[in-house]
């Protein structure tokens, strides 16, 4: 096992839904969960809204970062699952907000479904601190 | 750590903001290749074996401008549209890979970013010092 693991909860992250971490920190190198769009009380937002959903995920995913001490530019890998390609550009929008001119390693993949209903994506990533 | 991001020539512009590859350290995260021509035009629309051959030879000049070949491969995934595409994309692997048996991963996804894609490949290759 790596001297350092760390198991990232951060506080302003919803409790994960089922039996695992939010990321895993391996001295420079942060592997994330999927995140989702739920809200610090773990209640689900934007049903249906698809910019809603991916606003809160990129967000969830900045809170694992910073837990990390990392930051969007930190990030060599992203995967974004998604429910229906129609909200792809809304995504990739979102993204660009936060990511601005980095520019990672990107795997798109649209599914039949997330691990809940009203998932219309998650975005899980791999970071490797500068 | 330094981090080189990758687009080669000989591989389209990428279509959204990313990097076809990230090389950090002896790691290299390469994007999901897609079966798109230099220009970015999809190729053999309704052919699994010729969007293959694209996607593994843009998988191979990714890699290539990161110093690396395919036997460099540490772990593959392979999104699919259809089932039915399976023998003719994974003929096309084996022949690219030769020997080299990379931990892979097959999935059937619902639908790829691309309209008209069958298949995409994503990997992580690391490099001998």
């Amino acid at each position: 096992m790596h001297p350092d693991r760390k198991y990232l909860l951060p506080a302003g992250c919803p409790q994960p839904v089922s039996y695992y971490s939010h990321g895993i920190l391996l001295g420079n190198l942060l592997y994330s969960a999927g995140q989702t769009s739920r809200d610090p009380s773990g209640q689900l937002v934007g049903i249906g809204d698809a910019e809603r959903q991916a606003i809160q995920v990129f967000y969830n995913l900045e809170l694992v970062l910073t837990e990390a001490n990392m930051h969007f530019s930190d990030v060599v890998r992203l995967n974004i699952f998604l429910k229906s390609r129609v909200d792809l550009p809304t995504i990739l929008n979102v993204m660009k907000t936060k990511f601005e001119d980095h520019k990672p390693a990107l795997t798109i993949a649209v599914v039949k479904g997330l691990a809940y209903r009203e998932y219309l994506l998650e975005v899980e990533a791999i970071a490797v601190q500068d | 750590m330094t981090k080189e991001y990758l687009n080669p020539e000989n591989v389209h512009a990428p279509i959204w903001p990313y990097s076809h590859a990230v090389k950090v350290g002896k790691t290299i995260y390469i994007s999901a290749q897609l079966p798109l021509d230099l220009e970015g035009n999809l190729v053999g629309p309704g052919d699994p074996a010729a969007q293959a051959e694209q996607v593994f030879s843009n998988l191979q000049n990714v890699l290539n401008s990161a110093g690396a070949n395919l036997d460099d491969v540490v772990k593959l995934t392979t999104y699919l549209l259809d089932f039915s595409y399976r023998s003719a994309v994974m003929e096309t692997r084996n022949r690219f890979f030769g020997k080299h048996r990379a931990p892979s991963i097959l999935a059937i996804v619902n639908d790829l970013p691309v309209e008209g894609a069958l298949v995409e490949v994503d990997g992580i290759a690391v490099v001998d010092d």
